[in-house]
């Protein structure tokens, strides 16, 4: 089994995190993206090929559920939080 | 005024339809004639109309300006160490100076990219350590010269 690159890994990381920013939703958004950064800073450590095997697998099909989920997102409308407004120019 | 103009303007119109279906002579010469009924209805109409104004020139980049967005978006980025703020500088290191991991490297691309609208590749990102050579890669790409 080919091992996954340090750049892939880092590729993955980011397409997940694209993903996770297109939520309209503060809450889904950040949520998304904490989450993303947890379980990487979870299995940093993790050296066995296999289960990294299993968790670069389980990224790609988060990343589909993230897409998948954001899209259907997109089908409500959602309106900004008070903290996402623009500050008004002084 | 504006209800007996237009209908002025429709009679016209018909009336036009009807000699061009017999001569095009006839047709190019009323044409001509109802162009100025017509841009004056406009011109009332439009007056009423809010036009968006002519679109966004785009900022012309500089050494001076691209220098400053590298350094604000370091500052403004939301995991940088606050007490390592005012100590961001051109020369220093993401991760030795910093202290930041390759997570937070790869998040901080993407604010550069956010900042500056284009997508680094992620076998360009890895070069890019320092502020200064991320300026160095957003001056090559977009064409910036003093």
């Amino acid at each position: 089994m080919a091992t996954i690159t340090r750049l892939a890994w880092l590729g993955l990381y980011k397409d997940l995190q694209r993903a996770s920013s297109e939520f309209k939703q503060f809450g889904y958004r950040e949520f998304a993206k904490r989450r993303v950064r947890e379980y990487f800073e979870l299995n940093r450590k993790e050296t066995d090929q296999q289960k990294l095997a299993a968790l670069y697998q389980k990224g790609q099909e988060t990343l589909k559920v993230i897409h998948r989920q954001a899209a259907i997102g997109d089908l409500f409308p959602a309106s900004k939080l008070i903290i996402e407004q623009p500050t008004p120019a002084h | 005024m504006l209800r007996t103009a237009l209908r002025q303007a429709t009679r016209t119109v018909s009336a036009m339809t009807r000699l061009s279906l017999s001569t095009n002579v006839a047709a190019t010469s009323s044409i001509r004639l109802l162009r100025p009924v017509c841009s004056q209805l406009q011109i009332q109409r439009l007056e009423s109309v809010e036009v968006p104004g002519p679109y966004t020139p785009p900022i012309h980049l500089t050494f001076k300006v691209v220098e400053e967005r590298v350094l604000k978006t370091i500052r403004t980025w939301d995991r940088v160490p606050q007490d390592k703020v005012d100590q961001v500088k051109m020369e220093s290191h993401f991760v030795n100076d910093l202290g930041l991991d390759s997570l937070d490297h790869v998040e901080l691309i993407m604010a550069f990219e956010d900042e500056f609208g284009f997508e680094i590749p992620d076998g360009d990102a890895e070069k890019l350590m320092t502020p200064q050579a991320v300026f160095q890669y957003i001056c090559d790409r977009e064409d910036v010269y003093e």
